[in-house]
């Protein structure tokens, strides 16, 4: 389970970017963050995926206060979230094979099992032809795919998703939307940070909306009786 | 390798990453490399200088160790300059008191030959010194170093003749040991400053490589990555980008001093004992190179484990 608590952030002596955050993510829900430019969404997954701590308040994560854990204690947290960023975040210098396989290694796998689990993720994202292929070489909707191989090649816990179908067609998109409602479904929780209001409206998941710093906790019901309210 | 035979495209990756970040890639690794070798050069160089130093005194101390010299001076303050067959006489009776004291292991009296050859690093090979009155020589091996003895041996020669000197070396030999010891002492600063160089210029290296390649290092820390387990790239880069150097470094060391060498056996060195180096000493100078990529890798993981823990 995932909690946040009276949850604050504030970037040196600025103001803060979330306040009193407050929401429990149980064991594998699936929520959409949805918000618009500047809401804090980037703030709130930076908090999720343990990338900053937070200026005040308490998460919890998988029993854990994350505030009492020393760097080591947080390296092992770390190792059950996958994260899959707007902007991909591959290493340029490695093939899409080493960076999918990186979590693999970080985690100390051994290479036989790394290279049948890779080999496989990249065949199954469409990407077992460039499998030595450096990230510069290849598309945007490539370069997605590889980061999103990356996050779900370990089976975390939590994964978190920043616009993650942004630069694929529609038809990967969907299939890489249904590997996470698999992965959803073996446990997962997942949190998706998107602006495709499609995207939303197909996948019936309960959203984290962000509002000038603020979080609401929609489920999909209501947010689904609002919608057809608006349209009406 | 059924994995990498799909590719056939620019742009591929050559073979399995050595390291995860790139830091391998980015420039300031050949000045790394070059720092270090500079810096293996003069250890080496000063290494090799004092272990020659050391060897040097020991044979020195050695060779003299439990001897004296006894000087028949050529002048003597009744008589006046003595005659060549004055001198050999006094040398000869001389000789004869020393091989019967109980103290004495060995006398060996010097010919006039071999007198001329000690003086003629002073006074030149062209000088004919048949007319020149030199003194008497005697080098005695005593059983032990003894008081008691050189003070019996004065006595005794006594009689023959008053200026009769008995040098022992002590001062001179001390003097010279204090000397290699300054020298030692001195390389070994010299030597210290060399690694504390090599050790800041690591540091450098390795904070700048940590800074251009910053965000490359938080992904890996976001994917749960233990700060050993980003020391140890840096470490591994150190490792092997100082232990190229380092061997650079050390063979052109070793190419001046086997020139060195060269150089010196052809000039004659009359006053100095032979400049060598033991096997060992040879052993641990080659062991230079590797101590120096130890040395960077300790540096290298000291450095990003300290600023590692400025990151979340």
């Amino acid at each position: 389970m995932i909690l946040f608590e009276h949850v604050g952030l504030r970037y040196g002596i600025g103001p803060e970017v979330l306040s009193d955050i407050h929401f429990t993510l149980e064991p594998g829900s699936f929520h959409f963050l949805t918000g618009e430019s500047g809401a804090g969404k980037t703030s709130l997954m930076r908090l999720l995926y343990l990338g900053k701590r937070p200026t005040r308040g308490l998460i919890s994560m998988f029993g854990e206060n994350i505030n009492s854990l020393n760097r080591n204690q947080m390296a092992l947290m770390r190792q059950k979230i996958g994260v899959v960023f707007q902007d991909f975040r591959l290493i340029d210098h490695l093939s899409a094979f080493d960076n999918v396989a990186l979590p693999l290694r970080i985690k100390g796998i051994n290479e036989k099992d790394i290279r049948v689990n890779v080999e496989e993720l990249l065949e199954w994202v469409g990407l077992g032809d460039h499998i030595r292929a450096l990230p510069s070489t290849m598309s945007g909707g490539q370069q997605q795919r590889i980061a999103i191989a990356r996050a779900v090649i370990t089976k975390p816990k939590l994964l978190l998703a920043d616009e993650p179908t942004g630069n694929l067609d529609e038809n990967i998109g969907l299939r890489l939307m249904n590997l996470f409602e698999q992965l959803n479904k073996m446990g997962t929780t997942i949190v998706i940070a998107t602006h495709d209001m499609h995207m939303i409206e197909q996948f019936n998941h309960p959203r984290l909306a962000l509002d000038g710093g603020k979080l609401e906790v929609k489920e999909p019901s209501s947010w689904i009786k609002r919608k057809i309210e608006n349209v009406f | 390798m059924k994995l990498y035979k799909k590719e056939a495209f620019i742009g591929r990756a050559k073979q399995r990453r050595f390291f995860d970040l790139g830091i391998h890639n980015s420039s300031g690794s050949g000045f790394l490399a070059l720092l270090i070798g500079l810096m293996t050069f003069l250890a080496v160089l000063a290494l090799a200088t004092s272990f020659a130093l050391s060897a040097m005194a020991e044979r020195w101390s050695h060779s003299l160790s439990n001897q004296i010299t006894i000087e028949i001076p050529a002048t003597n303050t009744s008589k006046g300059i003595l005659s060549t067959e004055d001198i050999d006489n006094i040398t000869t009776k001389a000789g004869k008191i020393l091989s019967r004291n109980n103290g004495v292991e060995s006398v060996e009296i010097k010919t006039r030959k071999e007198v001329e050859k000690l003086v003629e690093p002073w006074l030149g090979e062209d000088l004919d010194l048949r007319n020149v009155p030199l003194p008497g020589l005697i080098t005695v091996t005593l059983k032990e170093t003894d008081e008691h003895v050189i003070t019996g041996i004065r006595n005794s020669l006594k009689p023959l003749s008053g200026s009769i000197r008995i040098d022992t070396h002590e001062s001179w030999l001390s003097d010279l040991l204090s000397f290699t010891s300054a020298l030692q002492l001195a390389i070994f600063l010299i030597g210290s400053v060399i690694g504390a160089t090599t050790i800041i210029a690591v540091a450098g290296g390795v904070r700048s490589k940590l800074s251009i390649h910053y965000e490359e290092v938080e992904i890996l820390h976001l994917m749960g990555a233990f700060d050993t387990y980003i020391a140890k790239q840096f470490q591994v880069y150190a490792f092997l980008i100082a232990l190229k150097g380092s061997v650079i470094g050390a063979f052109s060391a070793a190419a001046v001093l086997f020139l060195t060498a060269l150089l010196s056996n052809d000039i004659a060195v009359t006053l100095l004992p032979d400049f060598e180096l033991s096997t060992t000493h040879m052993v641990f100078l080659c062991l230079i190179p590797l101590m120096a990529a130890i040395l960077a890798a300790i540096a290298a993981r000291k450095t990003v484990m300290k600023d590692l823990l400025n990151m979340v």
